[in-house]
Order: C-alpha cells, then sequence, then structure tokens
C-alpha cells in the first residue's frame, strides 16, 4: 500500500514564476481550465504512491497516522478556490461539498479535527515543506524539490 | 393496547401529559444538565476569536469551533417555537462552542457547550452536549477501532449528532418526523460509553458504533415534553442501548445507514402528594438512512418505525408503534447556491394513521396524531463562514407541533404553514 518513493519533480525557478501568476489568475477566473493537481507532502515522508480510498481518508481526516505511526498533517486550500474543488474532483474522485460536511461532521460531534487550512500555494508549499507528516495538494509546476509527489493510484 | 391512554379526568396538565407521551415518537435521552454559565461560553468564544489558525498561539493539535444561528419564524396558525401566529418571532437561536484536542495521536479530547432558545420548548440555557475522551488503540488504513467515553452524542440517522449546526443540515428544520426538536437534548446525547469500529475497503467504508448510557431524561424541557408538565418527582434515565452501522461507498457518494435504540426512562414520583404514580416509558425507534450525493444534486430518504410503551402511571400499560418518513431532494445550481424540495410524514400511532381512534377515545382532534409536511427551502453558502436560509412548510396534522408554545388546545389548527429564515455562521 505505501511503495518507497522513486523520484522527485524538480520545476526551473523562472517557469515556476511565470506558471504562479497563470495559477493565480486561474484562482480568481471561474472558467479557466485548471493544472493538473498532484499530491505532495513533506520530503520526509517516505511513501511513493496511494491508492484513492487511503487518500480520502486521510483528506477525509479518518485517517490520522503515517505506517511509521507519525501523525498526518492535512492542508487544504480555502475551499473557495477552484484548485480545491479539482482536486477533490479529479484526485479524490468526491466533490468539495462531501468533504466539507464530513469535516464539519467530525468537528461538531467531537469524533475528529479539521484540516489545517491554507490561503495560497505559496503558504500550501511552505507549510507542506516546513511540517513532519504534511500533506497537500499542488498544481504540477507549483512543485519543487522540498516537497514529495506522490502518485494515486486508481482503483 | 393501541392510541389510547386513558385520561385522568382531573388536572388538564395531565391531559396534555397524555397526549405529549403518545405523541412523543423522539428518539432517545438526559441525565443532568451541567450549567457552567454564559461567561464560560463568552470566555470561549472569546477564546475563539484569538484563535487564527495560520499564526495561532495555540498548539495545531488543540482546534476550537463555533457555530451560531439566529432564526426568524411566521406561521399562518399556531405557534412554533415562539409566539409566530401571524407573527414574526426571533425567538428561536442556537449558539455552540467546542474545544478538541489530541494530546496524542490516538487520543482526542473533546467537548462542546451550547445555548438554546426555542419559544417555550427551551429556556435559553447553556449545557453540556458532550464532553468525551477518545481512545483509538488501532488504527490502519484499512480499519480503526476504538473506544469513547463520557456525554457522547447519538449516533441516529444522518443528522442527530450535529443537528444543530446549520452548515451540516439542508434545512432550517430537519425533518421533524424524525428528528423531532421537542426533545432535542434527549435524543442528542447520553452519558456513558461506546465502542466504534470503521472497516475501510474497495467495496466501501463501514463505520459501526454501539453505545450504552443514560439518558438526558433530566434536560430542559424534557419532562414536559414526555409528561406534560414539570411533575415534582424526576424523570431519570435508565441504562439505554444504541447503534448505528453506517456504509459509505466511493467516498459517500451512496450513504447508507441503520440506526437502533432501546431507550429506558423510569418516572420517580416526590412522595405521595405527587399527582403522577411511579411509571417506565420505552422508545425503541429504528432508522433506515438512503443518500445519493452527485456533484449538482443529493436524494436523501429516512424512515423507520418508532415504538414507544409505557406502564404505570396509575394507567394500564399500552404501547404504539409510530411511523416517520421523509424523502428530499436537493439541487445545487452552483456551489454557493442550493434549493430543496421535502416530502416528510409523521404517524404518531401507525395503527390509527388518521387519528379517528384516538379521537373516538379522547375527544381530541384526530389531526393532532399525524403531520404531513412539504417543505420547499433554499440556502445561500456565502462564504466558509456564513449562510442565509429561507423555506416554507405546508403542513397538514400537528403531531409534531410543540404543545408547549400552544397551551390553548382549542386554538390549533390542522392545516398551517411556516414561512422561516436563518442567518448561521461558523468558525
Amino acid at each position: 500500500m505505501y511503495p518507497v518513493r522513486a523520484s522527485r519533480r524538480v520545476i526551473p525557478a523562472a517557469t515556476r514564476q511565470g506558471i504562479r501568476c497563470l495559477g493565480l489568475f486561474m484562482l480568481f477566473g471561474a472558467a479557466a481550465p485548471t493544472f493538473a493537481q498532484e499530491v505532495v507532502v513533506n520530503p520526509d515522508i517516505s511513501v511513493a504512491s496511494l491508492d484513492v480510498n487511503t487518500l480520502r481518508s486521510i483528506f477525509g481526516m479518518r485517517q490520522s497516522t503515517w505506517p511509521d505511526g507519525s501523525p498526518i498533517r492535512v492542508y487544504v486550500l480555502d475551499d473557495g478556490s477552484g484548485v480545491h474543488r479539482h482536486f477533490a474532483k479529479d484526485k479524490l474522485n468526491i466533490f468539495a461539498y462531501q468533504l466539507e460536511q464530513a469535516w464539519d461532521r467530525l468537528v461538531f460531534s467531537g469524533t475528529g479535527q479539521a484540516p489545517s487550512r491554507v490561503k495560497s500555494l505559496d503558504e500550501m508549499r511552505d507549510r507542506i515543506t516546513a511540517t513532519p507528516g504534511a500533506i497537500g495538494y499542488l498544481p504540477e509546476d507549483w512543485i519543487d524539490k522540498n516537497v514529495s509527489v506522490v502518485r494515486v493510484e486508481k482503483q | 393496547m393501541r392510541g389510547g391512554w386513558p385520561l385522568r379526568p382531573t388536572a388538564e396538565g395531565i391531559l396534555r401529559a397524555s397526549i405529549r407521551s403518545m405523541r412523543a415518537v423522539t428518539l432517545s435521552n438526559d441525565l443532568e444538565i451541567p450549567r457552567p454559565g454564559r461567561a464560560v461560553c463568552l470566555a470561549l468564544a472569546l477564546a475563539a476569536s484569538t484563535n487564527s489558525r495560520a499564526d495561532s498561539p495555540l498548539p495545531e493539535n488543540f482546534q476550537i469551533h463555533a457555530f451560531a444561528a439566529q432564526n426568524a419564524i411566521i406561521t399562518s396558525a399556531n405557534n412554533l417555537f415562539g409566539d409566530t401566529d401571524n407573527h414574526l418571532s426571533f425567538d428561536f437561536r442556537e449558539v455552540g462552542v467546542n474545544g478538541s484536542w489530541r494530546p496524542r495521536n490516538n487520543i482526542l479530547l473533546a467537548a462542546q457547550g451550547t445555548y438554546r432558545l426555542a419559544g417555550s420548548t427551551d429556556d435559553g440555557s447553556v449545557r453540556l452536549d458532550y464532553g468525551l475522551i477518545d481512545y483509538a488503540p488501532l488504527s490502519t488504513p484499512d480499519y480503526k477501532v476504538g473506544v469513547r467515553a463520557g456525554r457522547l452524542l447519538n449516533p441516529l440517522g444522518f443528522y442527530n449528532e450535529t443537528r444543530d449546526v446549520a452548515f451540516t443540515r439542508p434545512s432550517i428544520l430537519l425533518p421533524q418526523s424524525i428528528y423531532f426538536d421537542r426533545t432535542r437534548d434527549l435524543a442528542l446525547s447520553a452519558d456513558g460509553g461506546q465502542f466504534y469500529g470503521d472497516y475501510y475497503s474497495s467495496l466501501g467504508d463501514f463505520f459501526l458504533q454501539a453505545g450504552v448510557g443514560f439518558p438526558r431524561a433530566g434536560a430542559t424541557g424534557v419532562e414536559g415534553a414526555l409528561l406534560g408538565f414539570d411533575f415534582p418527582g424526576e424523570l431519570k434515565g435508565e441504562p439505554s442501548f444504541l447503534g448505528r452501522l453506517l456504509y459509505e461507498r466511493d467516498g459517500g457518494r451512496l450513504r447508507l445507514a441503520l440506526s437502533g435504540a432501546l431507550v429506558n426512562l423510569q418516572y420517580e414520583p416526590a412522595g405521595v402528594a405527587d399527582p403522577l404514580p411511579a411509571g417506565d416509558i420505552t422508545f425503541t425507534p429504528i432508522i433506515f438512512s438512503a443518500q445519493y450525493n452527485a456533484e449538482k444534486w443529493s436524494l436523501t430518504s429516512e424512515f423507520g418505525p418508532r415504538g414507544f410503551s409505557r406502564s404505570g402511571f396509575g394507567q394500564a400499560p399500552s404501547s404504539t408503534v409510530g411511523e416517520s418518513a421523509y424523502v428530499e431532494g436537493l439541487y445545487r445550481f452552483t456551489p454557493k447556491w442550493e434549493a430543496f424540495l421535502r416530502y416528510d410524514v409523521l404517524f404518531t400511532d401507525g395503527g390509527d394513521r388518521d387519528g379517528k381512534k384516538f379521537q373516538a377515545q379522547t375527544g381530541l382532534p384526530n389531526f393532532f396524531r399525524f403531520a404531513k409536511d412539504v417543505t420547499v427551502g433554499g440556502t445561500w453558502r456565502i462564504n466558509r463562514w456564513a449562510l442565509a436560509r429561507a423555506e416554507y412548510h405546508y403542513v397538514n396534522g400537528t403531531a409534531w407541533l410543540p404543545l408547549e408554545d400552544n397551551t390553548n388546545l382549542a386554538e390549533i389548527e390542522q392545516y398551517w404553514s411556516v414561512f422561516a429564515l436563518q442567518i448561521a455562521l461558523r468558525y
């Protein structure tokens, strides 16, 4: 279930800068297409791929530990963003409103906690880089060597 | 014996008592309500307001959340959670604050205090809705097993555990046939222990919860709702059982649940002067729940029989099986705008759906024993912190109408409508 990582992606800084402007435009432009998202984790996490069920458990805040027993820290973009909606639909194969409802059920029934919210893709990358056990998602061209990409196995 | 609970001819209170008891198709339970005082709530709210997640002084494994809702209701007849009969009432509001702390990865501590005012059915006191410790010794990618202890929310149907949190439900009023607001505290939580097991598989995810506990029979309004009057004696929760098996396929695209409870209450009179002799009440609700969630629409239905029996109280034992069901369609025009249409029906006694036997036995109107509610409404999810709602109900019958708000039984009308507005916030 947790094959060990093989490789990381590295994007040149200049390309990142250009893409970032475009990404911002797309955050606020409703009809614009969105980059493919990748699931990213803190580089300390030695997990190269996750199946979609496990990923849904993690982002649904039901699974709280990595295989080595360390705590999972989940980061999501504030749900008004198209990036988050696309991530939920494309990578988790569920709808953003379902995630939102699942978190509310946990939080307001005392049976779980909500994920940490970030306001921008920059903050997402910084938090993933800095937080042990962190998991989140980034558009392909936002990814640098300080985060690791996890392959999603469809079932 | 079905339907009839012979009336004691003396006190009007007892008359109302019997009606309410028979109508009490409620779910579960109360012990005693801690009243920490509003200062505590305020302090928590202040703490919450300073807890900005990005640069919080609190550790990341500590979270504070809050919700609040203010409702405005007007009815064409009958009073619902306030003086609403052709009058816009604001006497229905709720504020809750909860905190949770994960000191270790497999331990969670959580508690929620709530202020609630609902016309004459709830007095605006602050109560502890839940306060629990959760220990999950086994947690793998495939399953999770744990126990909870303390004051625990009752897992009944899809909405009971978060029934007050506007963001978790589709409408201002939940379908009253299942989520009876008159006995909200009793249904909401109980003091005891619970086992839970989650199993995640390629076929879907299974969530089992089973618990034993003491119902909150002493909570605000419960004695009034079940016995019709706050008698001198004490209504106490006896050991009760409750469980739910929930199945979710494709991350919740399809959700199915079966919930059931055996809830025992006992009335102990306060000496020989108490007009109401000792008695026992048992509820045995069963709820089947089904929901399909597509991107633009959701279809939800819940239904089930609700057993209600009583013995003692100086009368012959009786038992009835109520019936409740609703079906609801919800459509999301955009992520911010949604609308729903719902049909909700309650029969207090499945063996006397039209209430005619009841009418013959008691002389009271037959429409006290059923309620058929067509509701249409919409929600504007303004942002993650706020929403606004409006909804309209057309109701035939008054089986779930709170009598606390309608003390003159002669004025209660069979056909009535409700228009309600809501502003809700969360943190």
